[in-house]
């Protein structure tokens, strides 16, 4: 019965391992209803900008303690987002860092001068007029009207009251006012006698929206009508808005890697990861003998486990967190450790080889648990400081040292054990001798004036 | 072996390292990097022989006289500058005056064909942050933990003793760790970056660890043995630990040393840092967290105390 048990066991961790090292040995694949995984990188693992090599940018935005508003900061995604792609950068990433910060990661860039030129230019948007070039209204000749983002007051989503459909409403300043309604005038005369003529919001060159005039807008107060859903006016209200009400960038942080030191520091890793995982196995070996061999496996399913995680879950890996990840390989072998030398305590007062194993196990857990918990504070406590200070070495480091403890206490309790279980199942269990140097040793004193 | 005999030995022992840092800590100091003063790191990788001088000389002539240029062997070398002036731009955003980048980077080029590796460029506004939250996770994680070793003895006797001491024994490792840095400072120029608190804290973790397995396996004597002096079960508990104690120890210095060797330069100050804090996270975790214990038991502590005030008072 608890042979059979044993034999489902392994069929479960050879499943588990072999899983591990499908999901690392095929590049990239996509998860039904998770999403894509995997890159082109080694063993597919995606790698941070400071081992794939490009540029990391953190700006504040505001003036002199002025908190821009959620809107404003929106406006600012948006707006460096669009000109970051006319870069033509391959997965660039613009997030919004707590309230009033933003981090830019732009792999592959090595060239920040440009890439800093473009993100500091202010949104420039211009309200044009649009003329018809051909008889179908394909292409347009476009004239800038000399109104600018400064002359608009504000856009903002609101409805069309008649058919409740979202529209864009904008305002002018009074001054431009004018000119906008000589020019909307113009057009919509045009769009009555000859060809459609139209107006646009452009911003940085590029079409936001563009509307045939139905009437003039003579008050400085319009709407644009189209087919739109309640977001994309919503999105289009904040473009408009960040063209006409920029609000100051200034950069706190950049850090450029290139893409042959990166590639440098990963060959490094890889070398003292590799080398590191033998020393270990070697010495566990030497030490605990049979014991130490399977912990020596359970430690390579440890490495093959960890590094499938970071791909599915997935995790960006930097140097910091793959640095993280070796210690982890000389951390991961301590409960075996704690669990080897309970056992030899055992085996040293005499038990049987299968006995000694359950009893050791049972007796290391409590301070495997305890210290594995403390680790896991620290690591959380790591995890906070690092995404405090935007500092993705450190974040990195905690989320690969609390997968690594995570992993290792499965590893042991699981893996290690049934292992050693199975092995205990064998002929080897004849002789405590193959399981440690010194059993049957009953030196083991009762502690002085002891009343055990 | 009784270690409990000696443990006037280890304390002493402990208060001369202690003491020792802190002489160091006062003389030499800590060298803050630029995560937390701001300032900028370079590495130029040159493709002919180039020296130190003409990069200095380089550095001079675009208004950075103060660089720090470290050669590294193959014409590499880490520079390591003030807070750069960023770019100057008009109300429209465009640039009308380049900042320190852009010359220190044709500077370097001046020198000879060069790829720069790296660039790091950090503000003071982030410096100052760092340093807060820095000192933030540092006080988070030891509250964290005497809570939690408090919580995971609450069965035994005294537990609030139990965290005391593994708090002692942190505490104890921090500082030397500190002192050592302030000396590699001194020496080898070794910064304190932002992977140095993370050194120190993974260290905390790893100290708090090793010194749960020796209180752990007390845990357990105190409850078989009844009635055996606190003395006698640390002197059995740290017999009997002291082999999980070093083996688990020596496998992440195997792994340290092997980083150490072969990893680049950035992870350094993390890699000094655990090889110091889990050397001296084992020898507190054997010799002064448990040893306190007895020195407590024994009503030590409140004598050591009497005895301290009583001094101050008479002299």
């Amino acid at each position: 019965m608890l042979r059979q048990l044993r034999w489902k066991s392994l069929l479960a961790i050879i499943i588990i391992v072999g899983v591990a090292a499908a999901a690392l040995v095929v590049p990239d694949y996509r998860i039904p209803g998770i999403g894509a995984r995997g890159s082109q990188d080694i063993l597919g693992l995606r790698l941070g900008l400071d081992l794939a090599g490009g540029t990391q940018l953190i700006y504040q935005a505001g003036v002199e303690g002025e908190v821009p508003t959620p809107e404003q900061m929106q406006g600012l995604v948006s707006t460096i987002t669009r000109r970051i792609d006319r870069l033509g950068v391959a997965e660039p990433s613009i997030q919004q860092l707590g309230e009033d910060r933003l981090l830019i990661q732009l792999p592959g860039v090595e060239d920040t001068q440009q890439a800093k030129d473009l993100i500091g230019q202010t949104a420039q948007l211009e309200i044009v007029e649009r003329i018809c070039d051909n008889a179908t209204c394909t292409t347009f000749e476009d004239r800038p009207s000399g109104l600018t983002g400064g002359d608009m007051a504000r856009a903002f989503p609101s409805q069309d009251q008649t058919t409740n459909r979202p529209v864009l409403s904008f305002e002018l300043n009074r001054d431009a006012a004018q000119q906008f309604a000589v020019m909307t005038q113009r057009i919509f005369s045009t769009n009555i006698t000859d060809s459609p003529d139209q107006l646009a919001f452009v911003l940085d060159g590029e079409v936001l929206v563009s509307a045939v005039v139905n009437s003039p807008i003579l008050a400085g107060v319009g709407i644009i009508q189209g087919t739109f859903t309640a977001e994309e006016v919503r999105q289009l209200a904040i473009q408009v808005e960040s063209g006409r009400l920029p609000v100051d960038i200034e950069e706190i942080s950049s850090s450029v890697v290139a893409g042959s030191l990166g590639a440098q520091s990963l060959d490094e890793a890889l070398i003292a990861g590799g080398v590191g995982l033998l020393l270990v196995l070697f010495f566990m070996a030497a030490y605990y003998r049979v014991s130490g061999v399977v912990a020596g496996m359970a430690l390579i399913c440890y490495t093959l486990i960890v590094l499938a995680l970071f791909k599915l879950i997935p995790v960006t890996l930097t140097l910091a967190g793959l640095a993280g990840f070796i210690l982890s390989l000389g951390m991961a072998v301590d409960a075996n450790i704690l669990i080897f030398e309970r056992l030899k305590e055992e085996l040293q007062i005499g038990r049987t080889v299968q006995l000694a194993m359950q009893i050791g196990f049972n007796r290391a857990w409590p301070s495997i648990r305890d210290g594995n918990v403390s680790t896991i504070l620290i690591a959380l406590v790591l995890f906070f400081f690092g995404s405090g200070s935007a500092n993705s070495a450190v974040t990195g480091f905690a989320v690969s040292l609390l997968i690594g403890v995570l992993t290792s206490m499965f590893t042991a309790i699981f893996i290690s054990r049934n292992l050693l279980g199975i092995v205990a199942a064998t002929w080897l269990r004849r002789s405590g001798r193959f399981f440690t140097p010194d059993a049957g040793r009953r030196d083991r004193a009762a502690p002085a004036g002891g009343g055990g | 072996m009784r270690v409990a005999s000696f443990r006037k030995w280890f304390f002493g022992i402990s208060a001369l390292l202690v003491l020792l840092s802190a002489a160091s800590l006062i003389s030499f100091q800590l060298k803050p990097g630029i995560d937390f003063t701001g300032g900028a790191a370079i590495t130029a990788i040159y493709e002919t022989d180039v020296t130190s001088s003409r990069v200095v000389e380089a550095l001079t002539r675009v208004g950075q006289p103060d660089a720090i240029v470290q050669g590294s062997g193959n014409n590499t070398f880490f520079i390591r500058l003030g807070i750069l002036e960023l770019d100057e731009r008009d109300a429209a955003g465009n640039v009308v005056r380049r900042g320190d980048e852009s010359r220190i980077r044709d500077a370097l080029a001046e020198v000879g064909t060069v790829e720069i590796g790296s660039f790091d460029s950090v503000s003071g506004i982030i410096g100052s942050e760092n340093v807060r939250n820095a000192t933030i996770a540092v006080i988070v994680a030891s509250l964290v933990i005497l809570i939690y070793v408090t919580w995971a003895f609450r069965r035994v006797p005294s537990p609030f003793r139990y965290g005391v001491a593994a708090v002692v024994a942190l505490v104890h490792d921090v500082f030397i760790v500190l002192g050592v840095f302030s000396v590699l400072g001194e020496t080898i120029n070794l910064e304190v970056n932002a992977m140095f608190i993370t050194g120190v804290l993974t260290t905390i973790g790893y100290s708090v660890n090793d010194t749960i397995v020796v209180f752990d396996r007390l845990r357990e004597n105190v409850a078989r043995y009844a009635g055996v002096s606190t003395r006698e079960l640390v002197n059995l508990s740290v017999r009997e630990t002291i082999a999980r104690s070093l083996n688990t120890s020596i496998t992440l210095i195997v792994v340290v040393v092997t980083l150490l060797l072969f990893a680049g330069p950035s992870i350094r100050p993390l890699l000094y840092v655990l090889l110091a804090g889990v050397t001296v996270g084992t020898y507190s975790s054997i010799f002064i967290a448990s040893l306190l214990l007895v020195s407590w038991d024994e009503g030590e502590i409140g004598r050591f105390w009497r005895r301290v005030r009583f001094k101050r008072a008479t002299a």
